[in-house]
């Protein structure tokens, strides 16, 4: 081999090297550089979200009911500090070892999102000890969510977590309440030292406060009469929703038991909003409704009175019988109301096609999400037309074979309230950028006409003798100074496919003063245990008592009660604050 | 001047004065800091170095390297012996006795030993003509070996692997036949196992294994790498701009004004900035190359050849090293990387291939 060819082939050996060597620089920094450039930025970068403060949440007076106040940000970057001064640092925030256990890490870690004042001052005097500290250890402006009024309208508010994850109002209305945030970067060495800390970024828009329509003095009465029932009766729960007929806005929504937001992690199992998100087989309440598809049929005469087989009817249309608490004998379709009579209401409603009973149900909201500016609505069920068996169709007329939610009743007797219009109920009203004025969330939508003001007035009629009559079974509702309409339903629970007899559920709905309703209240009282089980006994109280307050907070005058039938009140247009 | 006159090889000095600059920007760059100023730093050593650099080239390449020749063996012995007294003379610095320390001066034996293993190689095999014969590969293989093993031992892998481009260069040059090649490859790949098992550190295997995973060991011996490769690759084709590099100013890349200086480069005057400081190179190459096909006798083939193959050598390792295709063995970047002997070692090696292209007008 002669020596030039030697020489060029020692030439390629080394360009090859350089070749390869080459491509490599074109992968590393053509093809790989968006990934190398991240790790690049990794390496130096640490980030800390920085939020301002979060929207106020207050009732339609005003009243703060959740607020961000300030406090601080813990944050400890353990590798430039000695065991004594993590721990130090740990139990001048509370952490409980949290940190301490987590010496050895290498990042920035979050001590506490909320190192209130005596906290930070604790760090501050740490802080001065030593200037070099100062690299390791971070204070930042931070915000904490409080609830001042405690427990009340916990599960309306809800809560937001440490995570972002919320519930409630919080949880429905987060886009308007959102906290403002900005990235805090960090620039770091590879020792971890912080070179330079600097917020980039856009500044995200400020939160937005929300105006509720809940009246917080109501929300409180109706929060007590709910606890003082459900303790003297031994019940299980009680859920209860105040409304104001004429616009759909809540007054008060509350459940009992009930957990305090501001230590939501204690009451796990109370965070659900069984008012809301809990339907039941409604029972008797639901007579009015039919008894509306009764009127509405047209061809049946409700003065015309029925048979009502002394308390137990059977047939050959269904199998067991049809029984009533009480033996009657002839009732028109008003004392059937009055007595809550199943075997009346399902004589009456035989009169009618079962279709006419499916499409009133329907029309006032059974099966039906009202529409609620709550996460998570329970729309309830009504089985289908087509499903309806045997007994299913006389059972829908006096509350089974369906499922519906307190807030679903309320909102049904409501329809009746504004002499038949259906209205969707809201718990946020306005809501405002930070001194600015407050403005309409949302436009409340014009109802559907569900029966004629006739039907809705004579309707009413016959609930006002539920309470007024030394019959009826609702004379617990009764409140002085005003006449109120509503009706009682005790329905059995359904448990492992029977119905348990002495396991109940009571309903009291009703609204007043009848002949102007300016507010409707439905009160449920789940197993009842004691000093009655009835409706009659332990719901229709708690009605009288929401009511009557209820009333009185909205300055309603006993006794001026317009003689003509209550028309639909012209709505509320503008919203003060 | 007569110490620089219009015999001497202009071109190779301008490229090593070239790369020299870009050195010094570049190590200050990747030693910067508030409490660092230019000249107090290593850029200002390197300035020095470089001064010294010069100097020392226009010596040799303005002396016959005929002479150099003549005493090549003395600087070889001389060599040895100062590494062979390194095991029990140099405190150990980063775990490797490489280090000889005269006062303030620290002088590392194996970088100019490069350039006397070349001169030395390049005598021996200039005094007879033919193919190689198997008695004088084996003098050649203990000429560069037994330095090598020297350094090996100190230990210096990086170093000492950059004898073996010199020494399969040299010896295809001077005619060994393929045959004894393969054999000595085939030796080579059954000896590897025994290296891998025997010679090599566990710390040196994890550096290999790293090459191909670098993920395996992220803070330890894979971190280098790791950096290495995101410095690269984060310049991208532009760069962050000169003294704007995050990974070597804010301490993430180790070894960064040394061995890992063409990360900085390449992470602060991106592709840009690589393809010079490697156009430099190539060209500074192709002279030398070129210098062995023009030398007047074998002796200047084979030094210029030898030179250039040993620093070309040592380059691609380098680069391999930085763009992690290679293990992390510790060889600088010639002239770039901060550090004297390396430099010096350098200057006089193309001093010695200017002075053969200075030889060529000698009517002798």
């Amino acid at each position: 081999m002669n020596s030039p060819l030697r020489g060029f082939i020692v030439l390629g050996l080394l360009a090859l090297g350089g070749l390869v060597v080459f491509g490599r620089l074109i992968e590393l920094k053509v093809f790989k550089y968006d990934a190398l450039a991240r790790c690049a930025r990794i390496n130096t970068e640490g980030r800390l979200k920085v939020e301002g403060p979060r929207g106020d949440i207050v009732d339609r007076h005003g009243r703060i009911l959740a607020i961000s106040i300030p406090t601080s940000l813990l944050a400890v970057h353990p590798p430039g500090l000695s065991r004594e001064i993590l721990r130090d640092i740990d139990r001048a925030a509370g952490a409980h070892g949290r940190l301490t256990n987590r010496a050895h890490y290498k990042t920035w870690l979050t001590v506490t999102p909320h190192c209130d004042f005596v906290c930070s001052q604790k760090i501050r005097d740490l802080l001065r000890t030593d200037e070099t500290l100062a690299e390791s250890v971070r204070l930042e402006p931070s915000f904490e969510r409080r609830y001042p009024a405690g427990r009340l309208a916990s599960h309306v508010l809800g809560f937001i977590n440490d995570e972002g994850v919320a519930e409630g109002i919080e949880g429905r209305y987060n886009e308007l309440l959102r906290a403002p945030t900005q990235d805090l970067v960090f620039v770091r060495d590879a020792k971890q030292k912080v070179l330079d800390a600097r917020r980039v970024g856009e500044r995200t828009e400020n939160a937005r406060s929300v105006m509720l329509t809940l009246d917080l003095r109501i929300q409180d009465t109706l929060e007590s009469a709910l606890r003082q029932a459900a303790i003297h009766h031994g019940a299980r729960s009680a859920q209860g929703v105040v409304l104001d007929p004429t616009n759909g806005e809540i007054l008060a929504l509350a459940n009992w038991p009930d957990y305090d937001p501001n230590h939501f992690g204690s009451g796990a199992r109370y965070h659900r909003n069984p008012a809301v998100m809990s339907s039941f087989e409604p029972g008797s309440v639901i007579k009015a409704l039919a008894a509306v598809a009764v009127v509405d049929a047209g061809d049946v005469d409700p003065f015309k009175a029925v048979y009502c087989e002394k308390g137990s009817w059977k047939s050959d249309q269904f199998r067991g019988s049809i029984r009533d608490h009480h033996p009657y004998e002839w009732l028109t379709l008003p004392e059937v109301l009055t007595v809550s009579s199943n075997i009346g209401i399902s004589k009456y409603t035989s009169m009618i096609a079962a279709q006419e009973l499916h499409q009133t149900l329907t029309a006032f909201g059974i099966g039906r999400k009202t529409g609620v500016d709550l996460p998570a609505e329970d729309r309830g069920t009504l089985r289908p037309l087509s499903k309806w068996r045997g007994r299913d169709r006389f059972a829908a007329s006096f509350g089974y074979v369906m499922r519906a939610t307190t807030l679903q009743l309320a909102t049904a007797y409501a329809a009746l309230a504004t002499g038949g219009h259906t209205i969707t109920p809201r718990v946020a009203r306005a809501q405002a950028a930070h001194g600015r004025s407050w403005q309409r969330i949302t436009a409340p939508e014009s109802g559907q006409r569900v029966t004629s003001p006739e039907t809705a007035r004579l309707i009413t009629r016959w609930l006002e003798q539920v309470v007024q009559s030394e019959h009826g079974t609702g004379r617990a509702a009764a409140i002085p100074g005003f006449l109120a309409a509503g009706k009682t339903g005790t329905a059995e629970v359904l448990e492992h496919g029977k119905y348990a007899r002495r396991k109940n559920i009571s309903t009291f709905v009703g609204f007043a003063p009848a002949q102007a309703p300016r507010v409707v209240v439905a009160i449920t009282i789940n197993e009842a245990t004691k000093n009655g089980r009835q409706a009659g006994s332990t719901a229709a109280p708690v009605f009288a008592q929401v009511m009557s307050e209820s009333l009185r907070l909205l300055h309603a005058i006993p006794g001026s009660s317009p003689p003509a039938m209550a028309v639909v009140r012209p709505r509320r247009t503008g919203v003060e604050g | 001047m007569w110490l620089f006159n219009e015999r001497s090889d202009r071109s190779t000095l301008v490229h090593l004065l070239a790369l020299g600059l870009i050195s010094l920007l570049a190590v200050a760059s990747a030693t910067h800091s508030e409490h660092s100023t230019f000249w107090g730093g290593a850029s200002g050593r390197q300035f020095i170095y470089l001064v010294v650099g010069v100097v020392v080239y226009m010596i040799v390449q303005r002396v016959d390297y005929h002479d150099w020749a003549e005493l090549s063996v003395l600087f070889y012995a001389a060599g040895l012996i100062l590494l062979a007294l390194l095991p029990f003379v140099a405190r150990p610095i980063s775990g490797a006795r490489s280090w000889l320390e005269i006062g303030p001066l620290r002088l590392q034996p194996s970088e100019p030993m490069k350039a006397v293993v070349a001169l030395v190689v390049a005598a021996v095999l200039s005094q007879k003509k033919g193919t190689l014969s198997l008695g004088r590969l084996m003098q050649l293989g203990a000429l560069v070996g037994v330095p090598m093993l020297l350094i090996l031992m100190q230990p210096d892998m990086g170093t000492a692997i950059t004898f073996v481009p010199l020494f399969l260069a040299t010896a295809w040059l001077a005619g060994i036949r393929p045959r004894v090649l393969v054999s000595l490859a085939l030796i080579a790949a059954l000896a590897a196992p025994i290296g891998w098992f025997v010679v090599l550190k566990p710390y040196q295997k994890e550096r290999i294994l790293t090459v191909f995973d670098p993920g395996r060991d992220p803070s330890g011996s894979g971190y280098q790498v790791i950096q290495s490769r995101i410095a690269v690759g984060s310049g991208g084709v532009a760069g962050k701009g000169l003294f704007r590099g995050s990974q070597s100013r804010l301490d993430f890349l180790p070894a960064r004004e040394t061995d890992f200086i063409m990360a900085v480069i390449a992470e602060e005057n991106g592709l840009v900035g690589v393809l010079v400081v490697l156009g430099l190179y190539l060209s500074l190459m192709l002279r030398a190359i070129q210098t062995a096909t023009i030398a007047q006798d074998r002796l200047g083939v084979y030094l210029a050849a030898g030179v250039a193959s040993l620093w070309t050598g040592q380059i691609l390792i380098n680069l391999g090293m930085v763009t992690g295709v290679l293990p992390t063995i510790g060889v600088p970047l010639p002239i770039v990387s901060s550090g004297g002997s390396a430099i010096v070692a350098t200057f006089f090696a193309f001093g010695l291939v200017a002075s053969v292209r200075r030889g060529r007008f000698v009517n002798a």
